[in-house]
């Protein structure tokens, strides 16, 4: 065993370690939500003839979401993205629920295999089992989506250029381990006539749409790479880079559309007609989270959280501490009283907040600590200094290590995603930063000697999804996956573009293991309530 | 002339010795040249040191272009005033770091805050003109009155444009796109720096044509027609040469005007 690989399992054992550590430590936030069981009873199956009203609220564990239909009601039955386009009876909505924020908690994938099994066309053997060889109507053989919520990516090896020329890898690939069979397997593995590798993904979430594919993007320059951003011919704007945890698809048009010949098996996929339909509902439909179950209002007390908020606010604008807060909606809860009552350094001076919020007097107890704790979760995100270390490539732009807080990566108002774009490696998929993952395959990359190392990993790494590499071939790029929204989080888990975080807490939990932060279990507390109300 | 004015102004490197002779203020001090780990000292403002020859040298706070890494050794190059110091380091100004490509896991040291170092502010910010930008577009330029020859300078052995080169290469573009140009000629360079000690560090000779491709590929996508543009490797620089240094790593981009 090489020096890498015992880095590696040294990290795994550390790792697992650390989880079994976290998980009786979680139950604290898991107290809130293990209420309601799961049901189908707001899942919109595809082809439903439904009214999808201007304003509908959906419960989740910790409260309510509502989806904002801004320009009005939308009627399902015969629109593209309600309607079953494919040969394997998919839709959009199978897989982009507006009760689970326009993405797909595992909440309610359980709910579904529950109700129909494998009949429930999300189960699809594609991409909604483990490996489109596995036995149909088993629980085994779709395990990662029940368990993760992961959906099968499979990525033709070597890379594609958009012209669909192949491109010679700066790296080898071997497949280390293959529970699924998928990587190894004769037909759909690496050593196929049609070499393909098999990662396992979320869905992101396809509503406010209008921060992810902004017509305006911060900068003509992908600002850490140095690459001049690519124009989108449809439309002539610069794009964002954000759509897509990869980048494989530079539009929402080209997702959509991929997506279709994919995952919905529609031949041909979507006629422009359909993309322009479901580009304009995509671009008008708003998800966040409304109320909390302790909390109450999200919207009231001087704050003005939910989806409303983000219809009227401006895309791809980059936060800057005071000068421009992350989530405006959540400052009119921050009192002096509460920043005052902080323990930790901040990275700036913190501004003068006002001596109360609006109607404080009145608020019930539970609604004052909750509203006190998003508070305190929040200034945490935006001020709490830590060291960033060794992230691809935020480091290497910034200096590595760099005195940072969340806000760093999650730069974008209203919405937490990286207005750069954030092709960033931040360890969830990598060793020896990922959380073990023994149902996921495991690659090693061994990187050409002639070619750009991965600047804190090297040139043997492993990972369980090498990420945007697999799209630019480059070793450099190993493990880097687009930052995404931090809106409608509650109803959504797990999280991580690989499902490694079971919850909001395990997030944090990474976080903090990952730069050594030290939170205090308070602190998380805080940190978890703050993400669960956007 | 005008027009040189106005890009030395924003910082564009002419390639021309005698005019960049001209434009480069006389500085005291030292030339220093030398390849160490740097070190991280935890202060609010973020210094980074580096030791060489027995004497400790500051080589910069916080910054956004090409900072220091841990985990790499850098090659630092600059003029260095001993008597004027920063957070416990003789200054280097001006400096320019460039981390080396692979890994060095024994360039890892994080020092904690020795009260050396400011305590008041952080320097974390972004650019006041990229706050007030956001998006927006950068003025044109005036157009070329006669042929120009522009460099740009990269980092030893690597080939991403860092945030001051962006805009250096966007400038450049947007001169081109507003001047009658016939044809553009990119070349890259692989060079070479002497370090203190006496020892000449080359760089990798693959560089001078990923070099080339960068800023070519960088000006097409501003765009600059791709037709016009044309891109060369210089030949790598022979044992001995007396050209050393950052100038030695760089790309040229000579812009030949259709009616000069």
């Amino acid at each position: 065993m090489g020096e890498s690989g015992a880095r590696v399992m040294l990290a795994a054992a550390t790792a697992l370690f650390v989880a079994s550590v976290a998980a009786r430590a979680s139950h604290r936030a898991n107290d809130r939500v293990a209420t309601s069981a799961p049901t189908t009873d707001n899942i919109i199956p595809a082809g439903a003839d439904r009214i999808l009203s201007a304003y509908a609220t959906f419960p989740n564990p910790t409260g309510t979401l509502a989806v904002f239909n801004a320009d009005g009601p939308v009627a399902t039955r015969g629109h593209p993205f309600f309607e079953p386009l494919g040969r394997n009876g998919r839709a959009c909505v199978t897989c982009h629920q507006p009760a689970d924020a326009m993405s797909l908690s595992v909440r309610s994938i359980r709910a579904r295999w529950a109700a129909a099994g494998p009949k429930d066309s999300l189960f699809a053997a594609v991409d909604g089992a483990n490996c489109p060889n596995l036995p149909v109507g088993q629980r085994s053989s779709h395990s990662l989506l029940l368990d993760k919520g992961l959906f099968r990516i499979p990525l033709p090896w070597p890379p594609r250029d958009p012209a669909g020329r192949a491109i010679s890898p700066e790296f080898d690939i071997t497949v280390v381990s293959d529970p699924t069979g998928c990587n190894t397997d004769r037909v759909y593995g690496l050593k196929s006539s049609n070499p393909h590798i098999s990662v396992f993904r979320r869905p992101r979430m396809a509503a406010n749409m209008k921060y992810v594919e902004p017509e305006r993007p911060l900068s003509l320059w992908h600002i850490r790479t140095g690459e001049v951003r690519p124009l989108d011919p449809a439309t002539g704007h610069r794009l964002g880079g954000n759509v897509m945890s990869d980048g494989r698809a530079p539009t929402l048009i080209a997702q959509m559309v991929d997506a279709s010949r994919t995952h919905m098996a529609m031949k041909g996929g979507l006629s422009p007609a359909q993309q322009t339909q479901v580009r304009k509902f995509l671009f008008q439909v708003y998800a966040a989270q409304v109320t909390d179950r302790a909390g109450g209002r999200l919207d009231t007390g001087g704050a003005y959280l939910g989806p409303r908020a983000l219809r009227d606010g401006k895309p791809a604008v980059v936060g800057a501490y005071s000068a421009r807060p992350m989530f405006p909606e959540i400052e009119g809860w921050v009192t002096q009283r509460i920043a005052s009552s902080i323990k930790w350094i901040p990275l700036v001076k913190l501004p003068p907040f006002p001596a109360t919020r609006a109607g404080e007097a009145s608020e019930a107890p539970a609604q004052r600590a909750f509203r006190d704790s998003v508070a305190r979760g929040y200034l945490s995100f935006m001020y709490r200094q830590f060291l960033i270390r060794n992230v691809a490539d935020l480091n290497a732009f910034i200096g590595n290590p760099v005195k940072q807080t969340c806000a760093a990566c999650h730069n974008m108002v209203q919405t937490g995603m990286d207005v750069a774009p954030g092709y960033l490696d931040l360890g969830t998929t990598t060793y020896p930063t990922a959380t073990p993952a023994p149902d996921l395959p495991l690659f090693r990359i061994d990187c050409h000697k002639d070619t750009p190392p991965h600047p804190y990993l090297g040139r043997e790494i492993y990972t369980t999804d090498p990420g945007r590499a697999l799209i630019t071939g480059r070793c450099a790029d190993v493990g880097k996956v687009v930052i995404q929204q931090m809106r409608g989080l509650a109803a959504r888990a797990p999280y991580f573009a690989g499902g490694s975080a079971q919850d909001l807490r395990a997030v944090v939990n990474f976080y903090d293991t990952r730069f050594r932060i030290g939170y205090t279990q308070d602190e998380i507390t805080d940190l978890v309530n703050f993400m669960g109300a956007l | 002339m005008v027009a040189r004015k106005w890009m030395a102004t924003l910082g564009v490197v002419i390639s021309t010795p005698a005019l960049a002779q001209s434009l480069a203020a006389p500085s005291p001090g030292r030339p220093v040249s030398f390849v160490a780990c740097p070190e991280f000292r935890n202060t609010a403002r973020q210094c980074w040191l580096a030791e060489s020859g027995g004497k400790t040298y500051y080589i910069g706070a916080f910054r956004i272009g090409t900072p220091p890494q841990l985990l790499h050794k850098v090659l630092v190059e600059g003029v260095a005033h001993d008597d004027q110091s920063s957070c416990g380091g003789i200054n280097i100004d001006p400096v320019q770091i460039s981390p080396l490509p692979e890994l060095d896991f024994s360039c890892d040291a994080v020092l904690p805050d020795n009260g050396t170092a400011p305590r008041e502010g952080s320097l974390f910010d972004l650019p006041p003109e990229v706050l007030a930008r956001n998006g927006g577009d950068v003025p044109t330029p005036p157009p070329l009155t006669k042929n120009m020859a522009f460099a740009v300078t990269l980092d030893f052995d690597r080939t991403v444009l860092n945030l001051v080169n962006q805009a250096k290469v966007e400038l450049i573009a947007r001169t081109i796109m507003a001047s009658p140009v016939a044809r553009v000629i990119v070349t890259g360079h692989a060079g070479q720096s002497r370090l203190d000690d006496g020892s000449v560090m080359r760089e990798a000779p693959e560089v001078a044509a990923r070099r080339m491709a960068v800023v070519r590929d960088a000006l097409i996508a501003i765009g600059v027609p791709e037709k016009i543009v044309d891109g060369r490797i210089a030949d790598s620089l022979p044992e001995g040469s007396s050209v050393l240094g950052p100038e030695s790593r760089e790309v040229t981009i000579d812009v030949v005007l259709a009616r000069p």
